[in-house]
């Protein structure tokens, strides 16, 4: 793997914006195979599109789970890792939530952090120099409390040439104001696309709530509005119960339900989505392992996201990628490609 | 000090009053000080999902000890382990204690909070004869006297079962009467409402005072910020990394309330 030495100015402002996909993350010279990876058994190919956006593999780390990057050095190549989705940023700083923020479930854990974050302007200063030292897809978490701070944030972004793509964070349970309402409400999710979309010229995600009595309803929404990806899905919202205090455990009531536990439920969505959309999806949900990961892409996820695994074992996606390659491998299959979308359902 | 994540095996347990005490081989686990803390995952199993934080209770090479008191699924299971059964280490972990400063300890225990002073005696052997050991339980059962105790020792149980009737604070009142609290430095460790008590009623006249949190977390990298206390500014403090142990000023700031 080649490592790109020459990082781009953080804050040079393309007057005519990038053209989307011409930098490869990590790899200056796209030249014919630039994502072999060496197995056991010989040379696979783990990189994927995610629409203009090409990965050195499906691996990417799920926001809110992984920091801003630098928690993770000693644990994580990060000139290895597909890439990495940033703690959601707001415009402003923001405190959090009163704990308790967490409480483990069966085979889960709930949380209500309250997107407690640097804000825009210390994530530039402060976290940005840290991911221009790395080769890995940079994922810019974007969150607001009302249409225009999104469109402000995407707008801003634009001009951080280091961000490969920004993923709308349009489901978060855990705040009083937006996040997930704009993620339930297709006429508010309409415009909070279209205006980032206006404004924000490389990858546009966005990550849906399966809180909805249709998923993939919302990702339609998201095609039609220019979108070039949906991550899908996001903690689902969950409470648990102090039975003899008589209280809930967190201090916010509900919190997002993620692990494990929700990774059936996560497929069944990731299905759905991506029979429903021609842009690619990215899966999300209680993802532990390799053979998890390739689940989802073979229900049709073009790449995918770890979160709650992290907490587990800082290294996973290091394991998760080995495990991509050795599966490939040990069943001579050449391109990870090949299993995207390769489920077949008999009868059907 | 980056910390490492090991897969250790469990040498033994043994009981220490109601507590487990489990000792772990963990090749490769960096050198730790008192106040480190580790977290502690069961391999292979997806309930209980997420490690637990444990402080260290003592450390010789790649031996280590942990106190466990049984409190909920994982807790039991830990304590329950046979010898030669697998853990996964990540560590060392936190903000440690500070060096002795030199001014005489005092030592103040709630419950399993004695991990960590326990492993500042044996870590640092002259606090032996400059310290006072205050150990509060609710019963005999919850407090015992360490191998490496001071000679002076206060034990006190809300029960009168052992050691004083009372609370840790009644001990603190008592090793302290008749003396300066500005000629001591106090490290404590234990649950939220003692250490909650002992700021208010001795955190401004202390020489020094270090306190080691007890906090829920699921990375204890300073990742998930689901261990956070608030510092009293409107603003959080993660437990695991500001923390575990806390000076005097931030101490005030998370009791102000």
């Amino acid at each position: 793997m080649t490592r790109d030495l020459t990082p781009p100015s953080p804050l040079s402002i393309d007057g005519e914006g990038r053209t989307s996909g011409e930098r490869v993350p990590g790899s200056p010279n796209p030249s014919p195979s630039p994502f072999m990876e060496r197995g056991p058994g010989g040379e696979v190919d783990l990189s994927v599109s995610v629409g203009p956006l090409t990965l050195r593999n499906p691996v990417l780390t799920a926001s809110g789970t992984f920091g801003y990057g630098p928690e993770f050095e000693g644990f994580v190549d990060f000139d290895r890792l597909g890439g990495l989705v940033t703690k959601g940023i707001s415009l402003a700083e923001r405190a959090g939530n009163l704990p308790p923020r967490i409480v483990e479930t069966s085979s889960g854990m709930l949380n209500a952090i309250g997107l407690q974050n640097v804000g825009f302007q210390r994530f530039v200063t402060e976290k940005l120099p840290f991911l221009e030292r790395v080769s890995c897809a940079v994922v810019a978490n974007v969150y607001g409390s009302a249409l225009e701070d999104y469109v402000e944030l995407a707008r801003r972004f634009q001009a951080v040439d280091r961000v490969d793509a920004i993923e709308l964070n349009v489901s978060c349970p855990n705040v009083s104001a937006g996040g997930v309402v704009f993620g339930k409400d297709p006429e508010m999710l309409r415009r909070v696309v279209a205006g980032t979309r206006a404004v924000f010229r490389r990858s546009l995600w966005v990550k849906l709530t399966p809180d909805v009595s249709d998923v993939a309803a919302m990702a339609r929404v998201c095609h039609d509005e220019g979108a070039d990806a949906v991550s899908a899905i996001n903690t689902f919202r969950g409470m648990a119960v102090d039975l003899d205090r008589r209280r809930p455990v967190l201090a916010n009531v509900f919190g997002g339900l993620s692990g494990p536990a929700i990774k059936p439920l996560a497929l069944a969505r990731v299905f759905e989505v991506a029979r429903a959309v021609p842009i690619p999806v990215v899966g999300i949900g209680g993802i532990m392992t390799a053979r998890d990961a390739l689940e989802f892409l073979l229900v049709g996820a073009s790449a995918v996201q770890l979160g709650t695994a992290n907490f587990i074992d800082p290294a996973v996606s290091m394991t998760v990628i080995d495990g991509l390659g050795q599966y490939l491998t040990e069943r001579g299959i050449t391109r990870i490609t090949e299993l995207i979308g390769a489920i077949t359902v008999p009868g059907r | 000090m980056t910390p490492v994540r090991t897969r250790a095996h469990v040498v033994g347990t043994s009981r220490e009053g109601v507590y487990a005490r489990v000792t772990l081989d963990a090749p490769g686990l960096p050198a730790s000080v008192p106040g480190h803390f580790v977290m502690l995952g069961l391999p292979g199993r997806h309930d209980p999902l997420l490690p637990r934080p444990y402080s260290l209770y003592g450390r010789d090479g790649d031996r280590l000890e942990v106190l466990v008191a049984e409190v909920g699924k994982g807790s039991r299971l830990l304590a329950r382990l046979l010898p030669g059964d697998p853990v996964d280490v990540l560590g060392p972990l936190g903000t440690p204690f500070p060096e002795p400063d030199g001014r005489p300890t005092l030592l103040v225990a709630g419950g399993v909070g004695i991990a960590p002073l326990r492993y500042l005696l044996q870590a640092w052997p002259p606090l032996k004869a400059s310290s006072t050991l205050v150990f509060g339980g609710r019963s005999g059962a919850q407090v015992f006297v360490p191998r490496e105790a001071p000679a002076r020792v206060l034990l006190t149980t809300d029960d009168g079962s052992a050691g004083l009737r009372g609370t840790a604070l009644d001990g603190v009142r008592e090793a302290l009467a008749g003396d300066d609290p500005a000629r001591y430095t106090m490290l404590a460790c234990g649950p939220d409402p003692m250490l909650r008590a002992l700021v208010h009623a001795w955190a401004p006249r202390m020489g020094g005072l270090w306190a080691s949190l007890e906090a829920h977390m699921a990375c204890g990298m300073g990742a998930c910020l689901g261990c956070v206390v608030p510092d009293g500014r409107g603003g959080y403090l993660r437990v695991c990394q500001e923390g575990p142990v806390f000076g005097r000023e931030a101490l005030m700031g998370r009791y102000r309330d």
